[in-house]
């Protein structure tokens, strides 16, 4: 009798926690509000092919639904007009024709509607990024850094994902050589589980 | 600073106008020599020239290449010749603001008021510039519009593209070019061929700094447009034209052109930003 009772138990408690833990079985498809706030777009370029310097967008939007073992989508928008570096005649010049030409092109897009999970808690993501008028094609791996609840209960988790572009295929030609071509771009995402 | 990469622009200039004068041509190569030398700056500043380009700085040489065209074919009665040049103005403000219409106007009328602005702005200023063309020297005209375009080089620089002042930088030594070679065969015609190229690329590049960049008021393209003005006026001393125009001209630039940042402005990063710190010399 006992013994019934404690395999009972055992087994409600491993029902309990396989039931509680965020199931990722085939076919689960979970959809994440890109939280701008908590999130951080920068780049990095080479100056005089010397130092490495950093810059940030401080507005980013967008989605990302996974699907397990299926294809996802991701959606990222980000402000280029927010672009902030610590300087706000660098600011602006960075707003200018000469690089982002944030009037004439508000935003800086990547838009997939095929992002993989490729094992463990790896993505790849083949989409189209979209700057200054010129869309490529471009793949981008990234990670899922976490999940956990917010102080109001919601579900939280967050990706994380570095790629390389030559910012001369998106027309942004102006002083190649002094900064370098190679672009570095890392998105940190925060997001709401919906 | 020294514009090293600048210095094809005066020679294809020049190079131009020597082989036309060989050819005994007057009326058109100013024109000619305006288009290719800017087109020269061009490819110097942002590296190549692109057939289809995405954004409205990338299309400067082609309105060039367009005016000049235009100024060549030009026949007629001066009614077609104002029709034509309503077009040119039409052309250019299309391929100018096309892609910022959507981002930046919020009504129909200011997208189309600000299209027929460029439009006539082209056609007005050209057709004024060129009403004394033959009454005016040689060299005074294209002069003048040197200063112009150098005034708008700093105007650009004030309003945060290094790119577009040194394209407004490469127009200014074009003009510079036509004006010296005018002061030595005072035959050479710059109106209205040359001044419709001229217009034509500091209205574009004043449509450009408006539009697209963040501290570039109206009243400055407008001032620096009207800066040659006086070349227009019965004078004999064309050194008062000059001095007019520089006081125009020095007066837009010291109230838009660059001016040093404050400590407190960098951000506290430390130091000034300089645009041009890639240095040239």
């Amino acid at each position: 009798m006992r013994k019934n009772i404690l395999f009972t138990a055992v087994l409600t408690l491993a029902a309990t926690a396989y039931f509680a833990t965020p199931s990722r079985s085939e076919g689960k498809t979970e959809n994440v509000t890109v939280d701008g706030v908590h999130s951080s777009v920068i780049f990095r370029v080479k100056y005089f092919d010397a130092s490495f310097f950093y810059g940030n967008f401080l507005k980013v939007s967008g989605t990302i639904s996974t699907v397990d073992g299926g294809s996802g989508k991701a959606s990222l928008t980000i402000d280029a007009g927010s672009v902030f570096t610590g300087s706000q005649d660098r600011d602006k010049h960075l707003r200018s024709p000469d690089f982002f030409d944030a009037k004439q092109f508000p935003n800086i897009e990547f838009s997939s509607d095929d992002v993989k999970h490729v094992g463990g808690d790896k993505y790849e993501a083949n989409g189209k990024l979209t700057m200054r008028g010129v869309t490529k094609e471009l793949t981008i791996t990234f990670e899922r850094t976490g999940t956990g609840k917010g102080r109001k209960g919601e579900a939280r988790t967050g990706f994380h994902g570095t790629f390389t572009v030559k910012r001369s295929d998106f027309g942004v030609k102006y002083m190649v050589g002094p900064l370098s071509d190679e672009v570095v771009i890392t998105a940190a995402l925060a997001g709401l589980v919906q | 600073m020294i514009p090293w990469h600048l210095t094809p622009v005066p020679l294809v200039a020049g190079v131009v106008l020597l082989a036309a004068w060989r050819w005994r041509a007057r009326s058109w190569p100013s024109a000619v020599a305006l288009a290719a030398s800017f087109a020269t700056g061009y490819a110097a500043v942002l590296e190549s020239i692109a057939w289809n380009p995405a954004s409205a700085q990338g299309w400067l040489p082609h309105l060039g290449v367009m005016a000049a065209g235009a100024a060549v074919l030009a026949r007629g009665p001066l009614a077609a010749h104002v029709l034509l040049r309503l077009a040119v103005g039409a052309a250019t403000a299309w391929i100018l603001l096309r892609k910022g219409a959507t981002a930046q106007w919020d009504s129909t009328v200011a997208a189309i008021a600000a299209h027929a602005g460029v439009a006539i702005a082209v056609a007005g200023f050209w057709t004024v510039y060129a009403i004394r063309s033959e009454a005016t020297r040689g060299y005074v005209l294209p002069g003048l519009f040197t200063l112009s375009a150098g005034g708008m080089s700093m105007v650009m620089l004030g309003a945060g593209s290094a790119s577009n002042a040194e394209l407004a930088a490469a127009l200014s030594m074009g003009l510079g070019a036509i004006a010296a070679f005018a002061a030595w065969k005072r035959e050479v015609v710059f109106a209205p061929a040359g001044v419709g190229v001229a217009v034509t690329l500091l209205v574009a590049l004043a449509a450009s700094g408006h539009f697209f960049l963040e501290d570039f008021p109206l009243v400055a393209a407008a001032l620096l447009l009207l800066a040659p003005l006086p070349a227009l006026l019965p004078m004999r001393r064309p050194w008062l034209a000059f001095g007019a125009a520089i006081v125009v001209v020095g007066l837009t630039v010291a109230m838009w052109g660059p001016r040093t940042t404050p400590a407190d402005a960098s951000g506290g990063c430390g130091s000034e930003y300089d645009p041009y710190a890639h240095g040239y010399d």
